[in-house]
């Protein structure tokens, strides 16, 4: 069983990375496939700024 | 609007309309160049003690030093002080008076220091009413370069480039279209914030049957010609145009309850301010930050100034640095075209509109972003970015680089507790 959990890494990995360019700069120096997707915390993380705008939204708004 | 409170839920969907009035708005305003006159003769409000400034408002002692000198040479220009001492004690006591260029529908490029008698360009949008005024560059009020080296510049035009252009906009039967020749320019190689070489040309090109038959000598118009040819502040002519019809465009989406879209942006080198629709007058403001780009030899990136300039106008209405990817040389501001449509994609993401007047040729002629929405700003942490010309920390110099600045986020986030404040 946990010979089968390994094999995944032992095949070609192509990686998603979320957030932080430098995580998938290492990836690529190690020749591993990287896609990047531009996400940033929303609000900085700022709850009081969340809610602020949680309440501006209008519905089914994206 | 001011202090009235909407006893009731807030509908979210009316923040959606009041925005959608003021993108559509701002993109159905026009924008003709109708005349140019003393600031004191034509704008509402303007006084003979009266020096105005770039950016939101700031204490003469909190002030950058650039934009000080500048003011000082405006000053001293006008006659309202002798030496560079005499005028900053005026100023300090309040003999002599300083204001945002804002406060009077104004704007400047750069330090934007403008005086009673300078003569500004008087832009009006017809569709809604709206008249915007414009202090063209020069190097001692716009950089703060030496004024022995710039009153020269200022004198000229006063004397010999304002009396042309305004027979010239008479000529042609009293107004310029600068907004369709700022499409002109968008598809031709040009952001419309630092870049305008083919803005001008489109423009020369209009005015030049219309120049020649003002009746002026031939001394005058060669002088005149020369002026756009070859000096700093011919050059940027277009430029003083652009934000002149972006300030009488912006104007028309101000003071619309509930909307959350930027009307005003500007630096004054210290702080970097936004003004908001559903928020009236009121500044919110940041540190100005730092412009990243070159310099030209001889100075380096520690003797630039931060951000400063009411240009930041040409980024509210959707052009410039908003825009950046129809300019390949500017785009390499930012590290090549690739990033700069990166850059442009994400101002689609802040904004609300899209203006099928102004293209993007290098992006398959996509429609320029506007309407910079304060809750995407904050919501997706992207903040606009300015497309900038370079001062000399100090004073003294001439331009001295270009590059691009940030606004600051905090500017946006003290808008939206504003906002929220007022309304929710």
């Amino acid at each position: 069983m946990a010979g089968h959990k390994l094999d995944i890494l032992r095949r070609k990995i192509k990686a998603i990375n979320v957030g932080i360019s430098t995580f998938a700069d290492s990836l690529r120096m190690q020749g591993v496939d990287v896609i990047e997707v531009d996400w940033r915390p929303p609000a900085g993380g700022d709850e009081e700024l969340l809610k602020i705008l949680e309440s501006l939204k209008a519905k089914d708004r994206e | 609007m001011n202090g009235e409170v909407i006893r009731r839920r807030l509908d979210p969907e009316e923040i959606e309309k009041a925005n959608q009035k003021a993108v559509a708005r701002m993109i159905e305003s026009e924008a003709y160049l109708v005349d140019i006159q003393p600031a004191i003769k034509v704008i509402p409000g303007f006084k003979q003690d009266l020096i105005t400034h770039a950016g939101p408002p700031i204490e003469w002692s909190r002030m950058a030093k650039v934009q000080k000198v500048a003011i000082i040479n405006a000053a001293i220009a006008e006659g309202l002080a002798d030496t560079p001492e005499i005028a900053e004690k005026l100023i300090e006591r309040g003999e002599i008076q300083i204001a945002p260029n804002h406060n009077y529908n104004l704007v400047s490029g750069m330090c934007g220091a403008t005086a009673p008698s300078f003569p500004v360009l008087v832009v009006k949008d017809p569709v809604h009413d709206n008249t915007a005024y414009v202090w063209q560059q020069t190097d001692s009020t716009a950089f703060g370069d030496r004024l022995e080296r710039g009153i020269k510049e200022i004198n000229f035009v006063k004397e010999v480039l304002a009396p042309v252009m305004k027979a010239t906009i008479k000529e042609m039967g009293g107004r310029i279209n600068i907004k369709e020749i700022m499409a002109l320019g968008l598809q031709m190689g040009d952001e419309l914030h630092s870049r305008f070489e083919a803005t001008l040309g489109a423009f020369l090109v209009r005015i030049s049957p219309a120049l020649v038959s003002t009746g002026f000598s031939k001394d005058e118009l060669r002088r005149v010609l020369e002026y756009f040819a070859t000096t700093h502040g011919g050059k940027w002519y277009p430029g003083n145009l652009t934000m002149g019809a972006c300030k009488v465009m912006t104007m028309s989406a101000e003071n619309i309850k509930l909307s959350t879209i930027v009307t005003v942006m500007s630096r004054n080198g210290v702080e970097f301010g936004i003004r908001v629709s559903g928020l009236g007058t009121s500044w919110f403001t940041g540190p100005a930050g730092r412009v990243r780009g070159f310099t030209f030899p001889g100075y380096t990136h520690d003797d630039a100034a931060p951000d400063i300039g009411d240009s930041a106008i040409i980024e509210t209405r959707g052009l410039g640095c908003m825009t950046l990817a129809a300019s390949p040389s500017q785009s390499r501001f930012i590290g090549g075209l690739q990033e700069a449509i990166r850059h442009v994609k994400d101002m689609y993401r802040i904004t609300v509109g899209k203006d099928p007047m102004f293209r993007v040729p290098t992006m398959d002629f996509a429609e320029a972003p506007v309407g910079i929405d304060i809750r995407k700003v904050v919501e997706l942490n992207i903040v606009p970015k300015v497309t900038t010309g370079m001062a000399h920390k100090e004073g003294g110099h001439p331009i001295i680089g270009a590059g691009i600045a940030e606004a600051p986020m905090e500017a946006f986030k003290k808008a939206l507790l504003a906002f929220a404040r007022e309304y929710v």
